[in-house]
């Protein structure tokens, strides 16, 4: 496994700038079947298991395997996910995303999710883990179509508090962006740098080592005091907190436990999917585990 | 005999006086009204004294807006010289995309009408359009009163970021709440920062414009349900 065994070659490689290129090519279509995964393509050691239906053809569920182990300095790593009109795909990852400390170069993760009109994206990573040291920069870009639908999440936690290592030295950027129709709809771009007040300071991170962001593209404003009932309900372990944007529900965590942001995500899109993609929520079997 | 004020001092006095009229809280946009998230600091105990209120306005101006409004606000500068509706457009677009929440939102979008109404009245046609326009956000129309007033981008960026910060100190004097003389010193700390933070927003490429204040978001929204309110953000 690379984080034991491969982990000095790697060092080498990222000390020579050299890490690893990897890219995964996923587009999905709507068929007489439902939505079927139409092409799949990759390169290094990105790559996605066969696809489940756990609620009939209409929702293609996939389970997206980042480089087993982690991501270190140089590697460049690319995801491509591209949703024909009328398709419809739930994307998870069975494991955290870690990023190493850098020897000096940066680590880069790009996911580029297209989706076409009338077409509806779920994007439900599991969290990224930022290690002491590390330099990151994972940049998440939707663009839709018309009147496309997304919903995802972002969740990172900084350092690793179960092995007593803070977040001290590291620098490292976080995107999570939701373009229409070529203009920004969504943006946030964080920053963490290990030695600066933002991790600290009340309106920053207030000390805190796990934030994260669900977005859900929807003006229906009825949803918001729903939502907010779930936050309510999440008072144990962090801040949980939602808003309505013009285009954008975006809930919020703030707190020091992945799983915590994880529940309270899970709760609001059992709360959202009927209303917004008009179906029930149905958990990637993955998460049960 | 009657003599207009452009006649009476030099064209670069004129804008030092367009300048201060912009900035003024006079300024009938009503910006008054808008904590910006610190009542709901106050509320939570987050910001309670003189040195917290420092802290929080500092901070928000050298994370948030240093990395956000005025690096937006010097391309819209540059946008409106040049009469590119297209980059003005898209500004206008990027930074309504980046308000953490409705509060933070409905404040730009008021503040920025209202300054179209009024640059509007002044008989500054450009401004018409923006009455109504979905991303109508203050920086937007600060921009171009900038622009017609003859105030260059780094007098523009500058004042843009005093008249934020007086507006926030004139609120924690309300909130926390602090003496008249307590607020000036902040405001004479938050001077001294402005420069180096003009100079700094002018260093960011576009792909760096943009910041992650976590616990602002969280005030913000937290103030949309906030039981007793004062400010409407």
């Amino acid at each position: 496994m690379r984080h034991t065994a491969g982990l000095a070659v790697d060092k080498e490689a990222s000390l020579a700038g050299k890490g690893w290129r990897a890219e995964l090519d996923l587009a999905f279509g709507k068929t007489k079947e439902g939505t079927t995964l139409l092409r799949r393509s990759h390169c290094g050691p990105l790559r996605v298991q066969r696809p489940f239906y756990p609620e009939g053809g209409d929702v293609c569920h996939v389970y997206l395997l980042h480089p087993p182990g982690g991501v270190v300095a140089g590697d460049e790593l690319d995801v491509g996910v591209t949703l024909d009109k009328g398709a419809h795909a739930l994307i998870t990852t069975p494991a955290a995303n870690k990023f190493y400390r850098s020897n000096g170069a940066w680590a880069r993760l790009r996911q580029s999710l297209q989706v076409a009109r009338g077409a509806s994206l779920e994007w439900f990573p599991q969290e990224a883990i930022l290690f002491d040291g590390a330099r990151a920069d994972v940049r998440t870009r939707v663009e839709l179509a018309g009147d496309a639908s997304f919903m995802g999440w972002e969740i990172t936690c900084l350092g690793r508090p179960a092995a007593h290592e803070k977040y001290l030295h590291g620098e490292s950027r976080q995107c999570f962006e939701i373009w229409r129709d070529g203009r920004p709809l969504w943006l946030e771009r964080a920053s963490f740098a290990g030695d600066g007040t933002a991790l600290s300071a009340a309106w920053g991170m207030a000390g805190h080592t796990v934030t994260g962001t669900f977005a859900c593209v929807t003006r229906c404003h009825e949803v918001l005091p729903k939502v907010r009932a779930v936050a309510e309900s999440c008072r144990d372990g962090g801040v949980f907190n939602a808003t309505q944007l013009e285009d954008v529900l975006v809930c919020r965590y703030l707190g020091d436990h992945a799983e915590d942001a994880r529940r309270y995500f899970i709760l609001v899109w059992e709360t959202l999917r009927p209303l917004v993609m008009q179906r029930p929520a149905c958990a990637p079997r993955i998460w049960a585990t | 005999m009657a003599m207009s004020i452009d006649a009476i001092v030099a064209p670069a006095d004129v804008s030092l006086l367009r300048l201060m009229q912009l900035v003024s809280p006079a300024l009938p946009v009503g910006a008054y009204a808008y904590s910006q998230g610190l009542e709901h600091a106050v509320c939570a105990g987050w910001v309670r004294d003189e040195a917290t209120a420092a802290e929080w306005i500092g901070g928000l101006l050298d994370h948030a807006l240093c990395r956000l409004d005025v690096p937006v606000l010097s391309r819209l500068h540059a946008a409106w010289m040049a009469e590119d509706c297209e980059q003005v457009e898209y500004w206008a677009a990027f930074l309504h995309a980046s308000r953490e929440s409705a509060e933070l939102q409905a404040e730009d979008r008021h503040l920025g009408g209202a300054l179209a109404r009024l640059l509007t009245d002044l008989e500054f046609s450009e401004a018409r359009p923006w009455i109504d326009h979905p991303c109508r956000g203050f920086a937007v129309l600060f921009a171009l009163a900038g622009v017609r007033w003859g105030i260059a981008v780094k007098e523009t960026l500058a004042g843009y970021l005093w008249t934020w910060a007086e507006n926030q100190v004139a609120a924690a004097i309300k909130l926390v709440p602090l003496g008249q003389t307590a607020g000036q010193r902040i405001l004479s700390r938050m001077i001294k920062r402005i420069p180096s933070a003009v100079e700094r927003a002018s260093g960011f490429g576009d792909e760096d414009i943009g910041f992650f204040t976590p616990g602002l978001g969280i005030a913000s929204a937290a103030h949309e349900t906030q039981y007793s309110r004062l400010f409407r953000s």
